[in-house]
């Protein structure tokens, strides 16, 4: 395992175990999250204006799945059942993009911003830790572990739908690297267990276990 | 204050009454009478316009006190080994920020370059996110890419941002406010030596003053000398008029007496600081000597040297008369007077005044970007700050707007579309300046706005054709099309399509007969084919089949918001966008399928840096992974083989760009939009009188988004297959086929919708088509 892969796996770890014990500290500037697409046209009288985040309750503890040891590594070399393409079954002498993305991780500005969103979260700084990773974005914006954590930030943050989106974006962006793929599905069952859809969260467990397998 | 007056008022109209009184004749009360009224009058008349002046003058102090308009920033520069930047552009980022080229830097705000290495101290600046402190790096380049950083950590290096602009009330005056504990002293010694002597012993007005200033000038025989003090030049410069009557000197020190009544020295002596007129930049006009500083050497006020202290202190006289980048010789001699009047007060050792002497004016050049050079994006930022501010906040508050604009890109996209138009004009023989164009520029996955053109002449403010010019897109439509086929299940992008004549009759009885580009057609072509080559026919057959209101309701998802009408030419591109329109829709598809909402602006905070707001990105899938990884598959056909395959050959091979052109009726607008692995960018040309400009977007704009890209150095486009896609072989009727069968081409397929079919050669091929497919895919990574 290379050093960069062993910081990541530290990494997601402290993430995870941020997840369970995260607290909004009392004494931090409420700063307000805009969302909603860019208007062009001057705005009408309909024009919404953006919420403030900062005042919503926060989540549950959140049991988020735990990381799986060094050793315990699903292997990501066989074809899952989900994945039949003869390009992720290419041989490893040209890497598929999937691949790629994994061995682009080492870019030590991403692994560096993404410590600083790690220790962001763990003092409770959930927007610093969402502006530092979408920095690390803005610098490798392919690596599904990025857009991951990310997804596991808004949910701490308690926003559910932007947490599905990221955890699916992470998803589509994994390509072979069915670890990430199998926590993102994981992480969409608790957003829909706590949006009250047990069915859809089930199926997104079983995504999640085809995955692991 | 008011006090007085109101006194005066309550004596008259017992005076008024005539009430015979002993010891006076009536003759004599007569002739009094009529004299003391008026004088009553009078006064009670001068009490009222005190009162008003008063209400006048504190009204301007209060409110310019604190108006502060909005300060909009470029997006930071961030530093990283590896990362793409040639040499020339962090020297001109470094340059644009005002620091100083030296042998070897010693303060923050100097670097060295030598050859491609780098030695930069930075400047501290306050972050939305916190404050990066100053620190030194060492960089150097080769090969197009930032090769070596050395700065103690792996973090980026974050540089200052670019300030682009700022958003002021109607009347175009600008600030940067300063403190009076944070001016440097010498600066305000310089101004009392100069100005006014006395400042701390008048009450606004001093006759001293105008007793030597009168003498001055009568010795002369003209206005050789002024008498006003600080204050009275303050309340001058509030009421800005170049009037010099005595009546309106007298006025000013009325109003002067009244500021000093109601504010202590040190208050004045901030606003004046912050007030007082030391320039114009166009339109705008500079006040301050904070924007003064900034204006004229591109550097913070504490940062000033002697000799620029004292420079502008000496353009209090007059801006204009003393403008040191235009009238250097006069400027020069107007300051060294200033730094004889400091030594000789004993305010500046004589040393250092004979050394500040020597010195250079110090003044860049040119303004730096204050009054903005990018108008365009200024006017999207603005149209976004609308929604979640208030006017008065944006120009008073001097909030820090952190966007996205990229400076480097923003100076690639605006050279291209003006250096192009001109060209093409020339090709076309269309008359000079009557082809017009816009362009923006996009982070492909955040949605970022990196640059926005709304025209050639980019630095002027006037119709912003990327937000405002609303024209039919043509081709740029069918994407959608195509689209909503291969979601529905039923297509892939191997089934043929019929591109044969068409003859719709409409409910309004008028028959709709499109025709291809090449008024031809084409029989039985395989879909993918039929999107890059664009074939009209193909298409709208294409579209009847999947419904009108299915691609209506994708074009929706995709991010259109403009209304869109349902009427069938919708499927060759009948539609009314505007670039900005068109940029949103394919960033949905350079996205992956997810929708990601075009933001300029990333963070807001208050004047002191405490952060406001943040515009955070989001994303919404509204596409399957595997139809939007399709859709983009058959966008880099166009560029390979199909519309667009002049870009392929002249940008570097392995590139593979997506993309699409478009043309409307009688080649009135050229379109293009395409992305690579980083970038989307969307170019549009057209003429705003809506004649033809004789272009197609491949000979129009396609040229400008090439243009832009090969300035860029943009990464490849590489989209991730989605496990349940599947690459096969197929022929030209869309049967499985084999590697080296005629007309045999690997498409990827989503699961299950493989053909069943197989043709001759595909039995014959000893191995199955699916896996032999890998070779040529591993090609197509390289």
């Amino acid at each position: 395992m290379t050093p960069a892969l062993r910081l990541f796996w530290a990494g997601l770890a402290l993430t995870v175990q941020i997840s369970g014990c995260a607290t909004q500290r009392g004494d931090q500037v409420p700063v307000e999250e805009r969302g909603g697409p860019l208007a062009t046209q001057a705005p009408g009288p309909s024009s919404s204006r953006a919420e403030p985040t900062a005042p919503r309750p926060r989540p549950q503890p959140s049991p988020v799945p735990p990381p799986p040891g060094p050793g315990t590594r699903p292997a990501a070399t066989g074809p899952g059942p989900l994945a039949p393409s003869p390009a992720s079954r290419s041989a490893p002498a040209t890497p598929p993009p999937g691949r790629a993305s994994a061995a682009r991780r080492a870019d030590p500005a991403v692994v560096a911003l993404l410590k600083s969103a790690r220790d962001q979260a763990a003092s409770g700084d959930l927007t610093g830790a969402a502006a530092s990773l979408e920095r690390a974005l803005r610098i490798d914006p392919q690596d599904p572990w990025t857009w991951y954590r990310l997804a596991v930030v808004r949910f701490q943050q308690g926003q559910l739908g932007q947490a599905e989106q990221f955890a699916r974006k992470a998803d589509t962006l994994a390509g072979t690297d069915t670890d990430v793929r199998a926590r993102s599905w994981r992480l969409i069952s608790l957003v829909r267990e706590r949006e009250g859809d047990p069915a859809g969260a089930q199926a997104a467990r079983d995504k999640a276990q085809a995955l692991s397998l | 204050m008011p006090r007085g007056p109101r006194k005066t008022a309550r004596r008259a109209p017992s005076r008024g009454r005539s009430r015979p009184a002993a010891g006076h004749s009536p003759a004599r009360r007569r002739w009094l009478a009529p004299g003391f009224k008026v004088f009553v009058a009078l006064a009670v008349a001068f009490g009222a316009y005190l009162v008003y002046l008063d209400a006048r003058i504190r009204a301007q102090f209060e409110g310019k006190r604190w108006a502060l308009p909005a300060h909009v920033y470029a997006r930071p520069l961030e530093l990283y080994a590896g990362m793409t930047l040639r040499p020339e552009e962090l020297e001109s980022e470094l340059l644009a920020l005002g620091y100083r080229q030296r042998g070897q830097p010693a303060v923050p705000g100097d670097f060295s370059r030598r050859g491609d290495g780098f030695r930069v101290y930075t400047r501290e600046f306050r972050f939305w996110d916190g404050t990066e402190p100053p620190h030194r790096f060492q960089a150097s380049f080769a090969d197009g890419r930032l090769a070596r950083l050395e700065n103690g950590s792996d973090r980026p290096v974050r540089i200052e941002p670019l300030r682009i602009g700022g958003i002021y009330p109607g009347h175009h005056e600008d600030r940067v406010l300063v403190q009076i504990d944070d001016v440097p002293p010498l600066l305000v010694a310089a101004l009392l030596a100069t100005e006014d002597r006395d400042f701390y012993r008048h009450h606004g007005v001093s006759p001293r003053a105008i007793g030597r200033a009168l003498l001055a000038n009568l010795r002369a025989a003209s206005v050789v000398q002024g008498g006003s003090t600080l204050t009275q030049q303050l309340v001058k410069n509030y009421f800005l008029s170049n009037e010099r009557s005595l009546w309106r000197k007298a006025q000013e020190a009325l109003m002067a007496v009244l500021l000093e009544l109601h504010y202590s020295k040190a208050e004045i002596l901030e606003a004046y600081l912050n007030e007082i007129y030391l320039g114009q930049d166009g339109p705008r006009a500079i006040h301050g000597f904070g924007l003064a500083s900034h204006f004229y050497f591109a550097r913070a006020l504490d940062e000033l040297r002697p000799s620029q202290i004292a420079l502008l202190v000496a353009l209090v006289r007059g801006a204009s008369h003393y403008n040191p980048r235009r009238y250097p010789e006069r400027a020069r001699e107007r300051r060294d007077r200033v730094l004889d009047t400091l030594v000789a007060q004993g305010r500046l050792d004589p040393d250092a005044g004979f050394k500040a002497k020597q010195e250079g004016l110090g003044v860049t050049p040119r303004p730096p970007g204050g009054s903005t050079r990018y108008p365009a994006f200024m006017e999207l930022v603005r149209r976004q700050l609308q929604r979640d501010y208030r006017d008065e906040d944006l120009t008073s508050e001097g909030l820090r707007i952190f966007t996205t604009l990229n400076p480097r890109v923003q100076g690639r996209a605006e050279r291209a579309l003006s250096q192009r138009a001109t060209r093409l004009e020339k090709i076309k023989g269309l008359p000079p300046d009557s082809l017009e164009g816009a362009v923006l520029v996009t982070t492909r996955e955040g949605g970022e706005v990196l640059a926005l053109v709304g025209g050639r002449q980019a630095r002027f403010a006037g119709f912003n054709r990327a937000l405002d010019a609303v024209r039919p897109v043509g081709s740029l439509i069918k994407p959608a099309v195509y689209l909503t086929a291969l979601t529905s299940g039923e297509y892939t992008l191997a089934t043929s399509l019929q591109d044969t004549t068409l003859r719709v009759r409409g409910p309004d009885g008028k028959v709709w007969a499109p025709q291809n580009h090449d008024h031809r057609t084409h029989g039985n072509v395989p879909l993918y084919l039929a999107l890059a080559e664009s074939y009209n026919l193909a298409t709208a057959r294409l579209g009847f089949s999947v419904g009108l209101r299915q691609v209506l309701n994708t074009l929706r998802k995709l991010g259109v918001e403009r209304t869109v009408p349902a009427y069938p030419a919708v499927f060759l591109g009948a539609v009314n966008l505007s670039p900005f329109d068109v940029t949103q829709m394919y960033q949905t598809l350079a996205a992956g399928g997810f929708r990601t909402p075009l933001r300029a602006i990333r963070e807001v905070s208050r004047a002191d840096g405490e952060p406001l707001a943040r515009y955070p990105l989001t994303v919404e899938q509204v596409v399957p992974p595997a139809e939007a990884y399709l859709i983009t598959t058959a966008l880099q056909q166009v560029i390979a083989r199909g519309t667009g395959s002049a870009l392929a050959r002249r940008l570097p091979s392995g590139l593979t760009p997506a993309g699409k052109t478009g043309t409307t009726d009688d080649l009135r607008d050229s379109w293009f939009a395409g992305y690579t692995g980083d970038y989307l960018a969307v170019a549009w040309l057209g003429r705003d009188d809506n004649q033809p400009a004789g272009l197609s977007g491949a000979a129009g704009a396609m040229q400008v988004w090439g243009d832009i890209m090969e300035g860029l150095g943009p990464r490849p486009l590489r989209p991730v297959p989605p496990p349940d896609v599947a690459y096969a072989w197929v022929d030209s009727t869309g049967r499985l086929s084999g590697e080296g069968c005629e007309g045999a081409t690997a498409l990827p397929f989503r699961e299950g919708t493989l053909p069943v079919e197989r043709s001759e050669c595909a039995g014959s091929s000893r191995a199955d088509p699916v896996e032999k497919v890998v070779n040529w895919f591993k090609d197509l990574l390289r």
